[in-house]
């Protein structure tokens, strides 16, 4: 069940999701760049150790442009601020909107860095493991759309390779290959509602859904597993309240609020802190003991 | 190959098409504005801006806004001052040129950008609408009443009194 990662995926998936959840949650529902470079740094941190670095590099284009458009576009329809830099068509573009829009992008894609993390930790069989006790009927669904991406998958590669043997396929320049990608998809659609339909009277023919339904308990619950689930809780509700106070509130408009976060409310930054950055500590002091163990033999 | 070299054409036209459309001016170009000096026999209106609505309902107004001080405690941000009318000079021509002349800040949506066809404002003096409850925002008044065309539509004549007041309760207002 470990899989290729450490010890935060070798925890029972219920802490798990919830702690990633509750840093995503107050990840989406802050405005100060504080707690944002926080959640960002904790997250790309995490996703490194579980991801590797080659592997996030490679994607880092795609988040720099991801995070340059969002930062870009603001500005362009929100005018508002004391500061402006230049004027387009007779509206302010001014530097408030701008570090605005840096702030959205931040927000994000922190938010889009840990729901990587967690679609990596919290696998599909995990998944409807935790929704499976409640939601029985639920988890049966799922699991069956889940199973057509890899079908789908399979089914494309060999479309597309009937397509190549019939000579119908060209990669020769971008409109050829789109066009032909087009040729194979719709192959797909209509390969795929047919096989669904068929997939369903299979199931009900040979009795599915006639009694009552069952699940497999996949992991147990230790006592690990209950201290880290009061762990995150504690520091999650903390951080909340925080939030409620307007601990964690930034104003952008008309004018930068005039200090980042007050010295009051930096217990709340270090009580995210380090909810953010558990997952990252805890994969690292594993993977350092596991050197040391090694290196004794 | 040569498809794609098109696309990319495609692509670059594109983007010339939706720069060449906007203009850009530096922050001295903008406010470098002239209101033509008021000679003997010139068409004149008057224009005033005013938020004293805020004043009665401060409760609902933005709180980032209230502590950055630029809501003035009477509610005016330019006193009843006499302007020279130009040639065809709608409500909203005078507005973009009093306000560039007083570097009070301004945002506006373009008048094809509004489903009734004129320019429609959302801000000034960075008190935007929805800045003091749902229904609040900026109309204009001439002569005391509230025309039924927006500013852009509205043509003033030699004499008018334009006043833009902020509105904390549109229904109210009507």
């Amino acid at each position: 069940m470990n899989g290729n990662y450490g010890k935060f995926a070798s925890l029972h998936p219920l802490p798990a999701a919830l702690h990633m959840l509750f840093v995503i949650f107050i990840t989406m529902f802050s405005q100060s760049p504080v707690m944002l470079a926080v959640s960002l740094v904790g997250g790309a941190a995490f996703l490194l150790t579980l991801d590797g670095a080659k592997r996030v590099f490679s994607d880092f284009w795609f988040y720099l442009s991801f995070f340059l458009l969002i930062a870009i576009t603001n500005p362009l329809f929100s005018h508002d601020g004391v500061t402006p830099l230049f004027f387009m068509n007779g509206n302010p573009v001014t530097l408030e909107a701008f570090l605005c829009g840096i702030d959205i992008a931040a927000m994000i894609l922190a938010a889009l860095i840990w729901c990587r993390c967690f679609s990596i930790i919290i696998t599909a069989d995990k998944a409807l493991f935790l929704i499976g006790g409640t939601a029985k009927k639920l988890a049966l669904v799922l699991s069956v759309s889940i199973r057509f991406i890899p079908l789908m998958k399979r089914k494309w590669r060999q479309i597309k390779n009937a397509q190549i043997a019939l000579g119908y396929y060209s990669e020769k320049g971008l409109v050829a290959k789109l066009t032909s990608s087009l040729r194979v998809f719709s192959a797909l659609v209509t390969w795929s509602l047919e096989n669904s339909v068929e997939t369903g009277m299979t199931m009900r023919a040979r009795g599915y859904g006639a009694g009552k339904r069952t699940n497999y308990a996949l992991c147990r619950f230790t006592a690990s597993d209950g201290a880290f689930t009061a762990f995150s809780l504690v520091l999650a509700a903390f951080s909340v309240f925080g939030m409620a106070c307007g601990a964690f509130s930034f104003d952008f408009y008309p004018r930068l609020s005039p200090s980042l976060i007050s010295s009051g409310d930096i217990g709340f930054v270090f009580a995210f802190a380090a909810l953010s950055f558990a997952p990252f500590i805890l994969e690292v002091t594993e993977a350092v003991r596991w050197k040391y163990l090694r290196s004794k033999i | 190959m040569k498809k794609d070299i098109i696309a990319v054409f495609a692509v670059i036209l594109l983007f010339a098409v939706l720069i060449s459309g906007t203009e850009f001016q530096s922050v001295d170009e903008y406010y470098l504005t002239h209101a033509d000096d008021i000679k003997s026999g010139d068409k004149t209106v008057f224009v005033s801006i005013d938020c004293a609505d805020i004043m009665s309902n401060y409760e609902k107004l933005d709180k980032s806004l209230a502590a950055s001080g630029f809501v003035p405690q009477d509610g005016i941000i330019l006193a009843k001052t006499e302007y020279v009318l130009r040639e065809g000079d709608t409500a909203f021509d005078l507005l973009l040129r009093v306000t560039r002349y007083n570097k009070i800040h301004m945002e506006y949506q373009g008048a094809d950008k509004t489903a009734f066809g004129s320019v429609y404002v959302r801000g000034i003096n960075h008190i935007y609408e929805f800045s003091c409850g749902t229904g609040s925002g900026w109309r204009y008044k001439v002569n005391g009443e509230y025309p039924d065309v927006g500013a852009s539509k509205y043509v003033l004549s030699d004499g008018d009194t334009v006043e833009w007041v902020y509105t904390c309760d549109t229904e109210g207002g009507k």
